[in-house]
């Protein structure tokens, strides 16, 4: 075992990622301690620490696992507390921050996560057919309200809402700019920098992770004007960020684009930090006007179809070569990877070690692993 | 049309489900038909189904330039009432309520209609004179609302903040009991299979490009995006588009289009037991039986037919809605849209007979349609079928606003339109 | 949230600072009490409730706080043209309606603007 077993999960490898061994952070997952490296998402800590049950389905309780590595994340919806009034439900493990202090709670089952009373709907799923509570319940007329709606209702949502009033503050701001780029990956940095070389010319610039840079974080394969794709990400965002004219906003959503462009954008301002200031605000609201508004929200891997693809353990191949490349995760010993069917893609390249000279650089389109041993 | 039960399912269970039928087919336009209904929303559906089910008329087509449902029926936050101040209009919200209460049974199709009641908040004096004055009306009209204080309604939706440090605080509420919500899309689908078993065509991707008359006036058929379709009678049912498809034949319509939006969070598990509404603060919320908050905003201030609204207008309700629920300010919203409405001058909808001989419009329901769909479907089948008005919306003529006998529901409508 | 250039102020401002007040060019007849009830409607109630190019009405309330008239697209929301009241009914050309005009079924009100002329990736 390496060095990096010590370190934040066992399943990490030595000299992959660039989350610095230096700083850590203590979480808990269903009232399990686990240590994080700064920087992790929860999705890639828990998958250091070897976790890949992370929930359960909404209707027929299904093991999930961690499917994607952020907002395209369907499954590993968790309950993040920070305390008893700082808790929200059904926030995305691929887009949580590992904070110290936070505590991790998985959702929709009972008595625990991996023996799910729930789960015998899955059983059942013959029966619970898509749109059968419209075919029945009908009989008899009073029993509607007095037994099928109060038990359908009772198992509706994910989550639980929160019960007491919230003591975070929220902030709400109003901007101009001439040019605003949202989405932070190869496409959007060279639109900002572009925008941002002609003087005197405003740019607000969003992405919605922590760090800017898109896929090049996690494709080591792709090189932009004879630079590793990462190392000329940073530099162009080093330039962007000593640009007075230009406003960058990291963990920023954009959210709605409205009439006479106007665009949403929401800025996670605290939820990553372990003591935040008080007087910070938990979330700032971005009205901007833009002149020119340039989205370049890039794609999202489109899953494949098979039986089971949504068992704890498949995952998308572009999350997987993220987890791999910046965030230093692999999978279990003893797990092996299934190469299901080639897409496209270049990206497979470092996954799977092997060569596809498609010549096509487009995001992996049709790509999926999947882990023997992986089935809970 | 095999029925549905818990007997269907368990057998289709048993054979992958490879027996269900299709719920209403795609036919091909006849070139005649008895009737048309433009538009199948859940009021042009019901309309239909009436027809063919009370009246006889099966040889109708119900024409829809998108899908079914897919208007204002589709995008409402689906709440049920029928505390309105008028007489005319306690007959036609009551008359609906009346049907939904039988509505699953009679259609074989469950709308999950859920009487957990409506309660609409009062913030002040004016508020408290205003809902005490419908209550009164609505016990003479035979309809259950009553009054509650702050602390029974507290009581009857606990996550309300009835402090007195409210910026609005709660002064008292009124509370319909009957008064619930449905399963919008189900509504639809429910007519629609239902209508289609007696014979209706249900034609989607078909477009109304212009309504056909003879030289007497008299209306002769429509010219449609899939061909010439002729029939005696055409209903118009196209809620934000009526002044459009009216002009086609050359009536002008005292109406005018506003974007409306909804939003409904992410599922929580059950937090949130009835509907509430507040005009004063403007907003309205309840709990989808998946656990969604549905939440309703305000219609933008300029006419328009972009079914996108202003976010300051979303901004304006959540804030509404976080300073009546401080438990939701974490709460993330999911997904929010925009549907255009009709809004009349008297906030009450007009279900009548046209100028023109054989034309009929159901219209400007403004905010608040979908909780009628049932008995607007039924009434207006009715006048279609007979060429007069049933008594329930004899009183919602297009003449009302030559006449000046207008039904002013301006107080009643849950958004100041 | 809308810009609308106030044709007084001769600025773009934001739709907060103004008052949408309905359809424009409905003359009030001087003679209100003796009009017939048909025309009294037409006056009072019947509105065009156009879908496409609209002129309206708003009223630059928390600002200058005068009333000007627009022509505006009612799909996308798109202004053409603000202009001061009591001037005539501006005559709007076939290419100023299809500047602001939607094309194609995306969310008609943020049409974005398709280029053609990028060139594909290459590897």
């Amino acid at each position: 075992m390496s060095i990096s077993s010590a370190i934040a999960g066992q399943n990490r490898i030595a000299g992959k990622g660039r989350l610095s061994p230096a700083r850590t952070a203590q979480f808990t997952f269903d009232g399990q301690s686990l240590t994080a490296l700064e920087g992790d998402t929860l999705a890639s800590a828990l998958i250091a620490n070897g976790i890949h049950l992370t929930g359960r389905s909404f209707k027929y309780h299904r093991p999930r696992g961690i499917l994607g590595s952020g907002a395209e994340e369907p499954n590993a919806l968790i309950d993040i507390a920070r305390d008893a009034a700082r808790r929200q439900p059904n926030i995305r493990a691929t887009q949580q921050e590992v904070f110290d202090g936070m505590k991790a709670l998985s959702q929709n089952r009972f008595p625990s996560l991996s023996f799910d009373i729930g789960a015998v709907n899955d059983l059942m799923g013959k029966f619970f057919t898509a749109g059968f509570y419209y075919k029945t319940f009908m009989w008899p007329r009073f029993a509607w309200k007095k037994i099928y709606e109060p038990v359908i209702r009772a198992a509706a949502g994910l989550g639980t809402a929160p019960a007491e009033a919230d003591p975070d503050r929220y902030a709400n701001r109003f901007a101009h700019c001439d040019v605003l780029v949202v989405g932070g990956g190869a496409a959007g940095i060279a639109a900002a920098l572009s925008a941002s070389r002609k003087k005197g010319q405003s740019v607000v610039f969003c992405d919605e992770n922590a760090e800017f840079g898109g896929h090049l974080r996690a494709d080591g394969s792709v090189s932009i004007e004879g630079k590793p794709g990462h190392d000329w990400a940073q530099e162009a965002i080093a330039e962007l960020a000593a640009n007075p004219d230009v406003t960058l906003l990291s963990r920023t959503t954009g959210f709605g684009y409205y009439s006479h462009n106007i665009v949403a954008l929401v800025e996670r301002v605290t939820e990553h930090l372990a003591n935040p200031d008080a007087d910070m605000p938990r979330e700032r609201l971005w009205q901007v006007r833009a002149d020119k508004v340039i989205l370049a929200t890039g794609a999202i891997e489109r899953h494949m179809v098979f039986a089971d693809n949504d068992r704890p353990g498949i995952m998308l191949a572009s999350a997987a070569q993220l987890y791999l490349n910046h965030r230093r995760c692999r999978w279990p010993q003893g797990w092996r990877l299934h190469r299901l069917r080639f897409g496209l893609d270049s990206s497979l390249r470092s996954q799977a070690g092997r060569h596809r000279n498609s010549g096509n650089r487009r995001l992996p389109q049709e790509c999926v692993f999947r882990t023997s041993g992986a089935r809970q | 049309m095999k029925r549905f039960s818990a007997f269907a399912i368990a057998r289709e269970a048993m054979r992958a489900h490879k027996g269900w039928e299709k719920q209403w087919e795609n036919p091909e336009p006849r070139s005649r038909y008895d009737a048309i209904i433009v538009g199948a929303g859940g009021h042009g559906l019901a309309t239909a189904y009436y027809m063919a089910k009370e009246h006889g008329i099966t040889n109708i087509a119900v024409l829809e330039k998108g899908w079914l449902g897919g208007g204002n029926t589709g995008r409402n936050t689906t709440i049920i009432r029928s505390n309105y101040l008028y007489d005319e209009s306690a007959g036609m919200y009551n008359h609906a309520v009346k049907l939904w209460e039988n509505l699953s049974q009679e259609l074989n199709y469950n709308v999950m209609f859920s009487q957990r009641g409506v309660m609409m908040l009062a913030h002040n004096v004016h508020d408290i004179q205003v809902f005490k004055r419908h209550i009164h009306a609505n016990r003479l009209n035979g309809v259950d609302n009553e009054w509650l204080t702050p602390d029974e309604a507290k009581a009857f939706c606990p996550p309300l903040n009835i402090s007195k440090s409210a910026r609005y605080p709660v002064m008292g509420a009124a509370l319909q009991r009957r008064g619930g919500t449905a399963r919008h899309d189900a509504v639809a689908w429910g007519y629609a299979r239902a209508a289609a078993a007696m014979g209706v065509h249900i034609i989607q991707n078909c477009e109304v490009t212009g309504i056909n008359r003879n030289a007497e006036g008299a209306v002769t058929g429509v010219n449609t995006t899939r061909g010439t379709i002729n029939a005696p009678k055409v209903g118009v049912v196209a809620a934000g588009h009526t002044s459009v498809l009216m002009q086609m034949a050359g009536v002008r319509m005292p109406l005018e289009s506003y974007p409306l939006q909804a939003l409904v969070s992410e599922p929580v598990k059950p937090c949130f037991p009835c509907v509430v509404m507040s005009n004063t603060v403007h907003a309205y919320i309840s709990q989808s039986d998946k656990g969604e908050l549905v939440i309703g905003a305000g219609t933008d201030q300029y006419t328009s037919y972009s079914q996108t609204g202003g976010l300051h207008i979303l901004n304006h309700t959540l804030d509404a809605i976080c300073e009546m629920f401080p438990m939701f300010t974490r709460m993330k919203m999911l997904r929010s849209w925009g549907g255009i409405v009709d809004v009349t001058p008297d906030r009450s909808p007009i279900l009548a007979k046209t100028p023109v001989k054989g034309l009929y419009v159901n219209c400007g329901w403004g905010t608040g349609g979908f909780k009628a769909t049932p008995g607007s479907g039924h009434v207006f089948a009715h006048t279609i079928a007979r060429d007069e008005p049933h008594p329930i919306n004899a009183g919602f003529t297009l003449e009302r606003f030559k006449t000046g006998r207008l039904i002013d529901e301006a107080a009643a409508a849950a958004v100041a339109h | 949230m809308l810009l609308i250039h106030c044709p007084y102020c001769e600025e773009e401002r934001p739709e907060l600072e103004f008052r949408h007040a309905g359809e424009a060019h409905i003359v009030r007849p001087t003679n209100l009490a003796e009009i017939s009830d048909d025309d009294f409607e037409k006056f009072f109630f019947i509105r065009d409730n156009e879908k496409g190019v609209v002129f309206e009405r708003w009223r630059h309330i928390h600002g200058c706080a005068r009333f000007f008239n627009a022509a505006r697209h009612s799909v996308s929301d798109k202004f053409i043209v603000t202009y001061k009241a009591g001037e005539p009914k501006p005559k709007l050309t076939a290419e100023q309606i299809n500047a602001v005009t939607p094309k194609g079924k995306g969310t008609p009100a943020n049409e974005p603007v398709v280029t053609t002329d990028v060139k594909g990736g290459e590897a």
